[in-house]
């Protein structure tokens, strides 16, 4: 016998291997389940309050962001550099 | 509402309302797109009877997928949790069965990987962080004759420990292919991956598995000492 017909005779055995339930074992499962799906209705659909909070928090954050962060991170312009000559006006009586 | 083949609802005047053709004690066999409108519309008997039908069949599939291991019945719970939940977004590109299959094929690759980590977590030592199996489940008592059971369960020993060595991708492939006999495309279907994907890690598995087998056939008890500490 080669290997390969052995792993094909073990194949066909775990192909051939069916686990349904019993009966006790089948309503066991099924009121767990029911049990479960109790405590987790339809967690995927949110309710409509709790979605207009997170659209409100999420345009709050953004207008922070864009009229307080941003206006002070932006880099301010220099000031002018102090001027070498003395701009100072001529004496009336001098030359 | 569907009507899903309950007692028939008493009128006013006392008589049964004709709802239902069939007899009232007799359960309708509806489709399971019926049944999966009516879950969505939060009706939970339908929702038990998906559960009903289909809950052996998965069963099954994760027993050959991770053997015969106590977390099963968690998994299978999961998996139709996992499903209840995805039904509004259930669109019917694949039936209810295939749907279903494939969640149950990522749940078993979850326990897999989970497992495989625990096994690492101890060194990679072949009998630390083993599962316990319950193969007496998966031989047929009923019927076969008593040699056949003992040759069945060694059998299935001796399969389920070789899988237990395969990387989790390359066990659900070629459980799903050489075990259950499905076609490529149908595999590709269940695990998401390409069937050229699965087509290899199919023949990889199978190449591994021969490799242990052939050693192990021969000399079983040498084999045993050579495994490493």
């Amino acid at each position: 016998v080669t290997t390969d017909e052995t792993l094909d005779r073990l194949c066909r055995r775990l192909g051939d291997a069916k686990t349904p339930y019993d009966e006790i074992s089948r309503s066991r499962a099924e009121a767990r389940l029911d049990a479960a799906l109790a405590r987790d209705p339809s967690p995927r659909r949110r309710p409509l309050g709790s979605m207009v909070v997170a659209f409100l928090a999420g345009a709050l954050a953004a207008a922070l962001v864009a009229f307080v962060v941003m206006p002070r991170a932006r880099p301010r312009p220099a000031p002018p550099a102090p001027s070498a000559q003395l701009d100072v006006p001529p004496c009336p009586g001098r030359p | 509402m569907v009507d899903l083949g309950r007692q028939p609802m008493k009128s006013a005047r006392g008589r049964s309302r004709p709802r239902l053709v069939l007899a009232a004690n007799r359960p309708v066999e509806l489709d399971d797109d019926v049944l999966v409108d009516a879950a969505r519309a939060g009706d939970g008997e339908a929702f038990s009877r998906l559960f009903r039908r289909h809950a052996d069949a998965v069963r099954t599939r994760l027993t050959r997928l991770i053997g015969p291991v106590p977390e099963r019945d968690d998994l299978v719970q999961n998996v139709f949790i996992a499903l209840h939940r995805a039904l509004r977004a259930y669109r019917r590109e694949a039936n209810v069965s295939t749907y279903l299959h494939r969640i149950a094929v990522n749940a078993a690759y979850d326990h897999l990987r989970a497992r495989q980590r625990q096994r690492d977590g101890v060194r990679r030592r072949p009998t630390d962080g083993a599962c316990s199996l319950d193969i007496e489940e998966l031989v047929d008592g009923a019927t076969s004759a008593m040699e056949d059971q003992v040759a069945a369960r060694a059998d299935l020993a001796r399969l389920l420990a070789l899988l237990d060595q395969l990387s989790p991708k390359k066990r659900i492939a070629f459980v799903l292919v050489a075990v259950e006999g499905c076609s490529l495309a149908e595999a590709a279907s269940l695990t998401g991956a390409a069937e050229d994907t699965v087509k290899q890690r199919a023949l990889h598995a199978r190449r591994e598995l021969l490799a242990r087998l052939a050693p192990a056939s021969r000399t079983p008890a040498k084999a045993d000492e050579e495994e490493p500490s």
